[in-house]
């Protein structure tokens, strides 16, 4: 539940601080959302699994927000665009589904 | 295919297993509280980045919107400033012409000179004659706002549509012709751009309402009879465009704005024989840059 309460309350102050991302780190926002989204459906799905942890929780969103953010630089500078952030998005896509999928069947049984 | 394998199999990362293991081993529970205020800080901070990204990615157009209106706000600031501007330039030209009247008395030249001005449409005209009205087929993609993804181009009026059936009316007698209120001379020309009509360097809107001044008796059937008549059966039934002809004893066409007059020079001589150029017998230059043919 605390968890739950710690989401929305950043998601509300951020809509409502309505801070201006300088345009430089703009690319960047797709791709940290998505990283943020994988570690929170992983978070909850280790929370149905009983082996939840919350170092490995931070640390784990953290990782990904920073390797992620590091492939779309690279990507940038390598002068082949928005491609390696594709395969951000298409592993990290990969992985939510999978964890959907799991917190579905602890869910629903389903 | 490693990768793949790991990824579909093992979602979730095996930090969480590992350190599960580790608690074990240590005697504590296999999961951690959820009320660790690392994880609340965490949670802060994920959501923030939804919301800050969320916030940031939806309104990102608006700064070209806001271009975007000001630039069409610019464009009809504009096309009034040229409409006033054509206004006053016709009115300025009737003025000169009354004065010309007024001033040149009543000799041959001047009858002369008045011939040729309603020839080459330096002067607005009343007389019989008729409109035609030509417009987009129902449907046709023009009549919604998404412009350019006009799905079907095909029953849409073209530049060459307009530059035959011109170039008919012309042929079967008509004394004066005037597109959507702009009168052709012997150097209009009836141009695509893109998917607007040009005349004159000034684009169309639909509906293309044309007016032909003539004969009363010979010449509206001289042009049904005509391949403009022909023309314009085949596109009403081939292609759905909307044709409608009116035929009235009292129609205005107005002067040509902008008329200039151009001196020919002969090849052959060094003396240069002055001549007014554009008093020959008006027929529109035709650029043709449709591919569609009715046939």
């Amino acid at each position: 539940m605390i968890p739950a309460i710690g989401l929305s309350l950043g998601i509300i102050i951020g809509l409502l601080l309505q801070p201006a991302v300088p345009v430089w780190l703009q690319p960047y926002l797709p791709i940290a959302v998505i990283a943020a989204l994988d570690a929170v459906f992983g978070g909850v799905r280790a929370i149905l699994d009983g082996i939840f942890d919350d170092k490995v929780f931070v640390v784990s969103f953290l990782s990904n927000v920073v390797v992620a953010a590091f492939i779309v630089f690279l990507g940038d500078k390598l002068g082949v665009g928005s491609q390696l952030s594709t395969g951000v998005v298409v592993v990290l896509g990969v992985r939510i589904f999978s964890n959907v999928a799991a917190i579905r069947r602890h869910l629903f049984d389903a | 295919m490693t990768l793949l394998t790991t990824m579909l199999q093992r979602p979730l990362d095996p930090g969480y297993a590992a350190a599960a293991d580790r608690r074990e081993a240590q005697g504590r529970p296999r999961s951690t509280s959820l009320r660790s205020p690392l994880l609340v800080v965490a949670t802060v901070l994920i959501g923030l980045v939804v919301g800050v990204a969320s916030y940031n990615l939806t309104t990102g157009n608006k700064p070209r919107s806001q271009a975007r209106a000001d630039l069409i706000t610019q464009i009809e600031d504009r096309r009034t400033q040229v409409d006033t501007l054509t206004a006053r330039a016709s009115a300025l030209q009737a003025q000169l012409t009354a004065l010309e009247a007024a001033q040149l008395g009543d000799d041959s030249l001047t009858t002369r000179n008045r011939e040729l001005s309603t020839a080459v449409g330096a002067v607005p005209l009343h007389g019989p004659g008729f409109t035609l009205t030509l417009d987009d087929a129902p449907g046709s993609g023009a009549d919604d706002t998404t412009d350019e993804g006009a799905q079907d181009q095909q029953g849409q009026v073209f530049a060459k549509d307009l530059q035959f059936v011109t170039n008919a009316l012309w042929r079967s007698g008509a004394e004066a012709i005037s597109i959507n209120g702009k009168r052709l001379t012997s150097t209009s020309a009836i141009r695509f751009a893109g998917s607007a009509i040009i005349v004159d360097y000034r684009p169309l809107t639909r509906p293309y309402v044309i007016t032909a001044l003539g004969d009363p008796k010979g010449f509206p059937a001289a042009f049904a009879d005509g391949p403009g008549g022909t023309y314009l059966s085949t596109l009403r039934s081939t292609f759905g465009i909307r044709v409608d002809t009116e035929v009235s004893d009292d129609l205005g066409v107005p002067a040509a704005v902008g008329l200039t007059t151009r001196y020919a020079h002969s090849g052959d001589t060094e003396d240069s024989g002055a001549s007014p150029g554009s008093t020959r017998s008006p027929t529109p230059t035709s650029t043709s840059t449709s591919t569609r043919s009715p046939s």
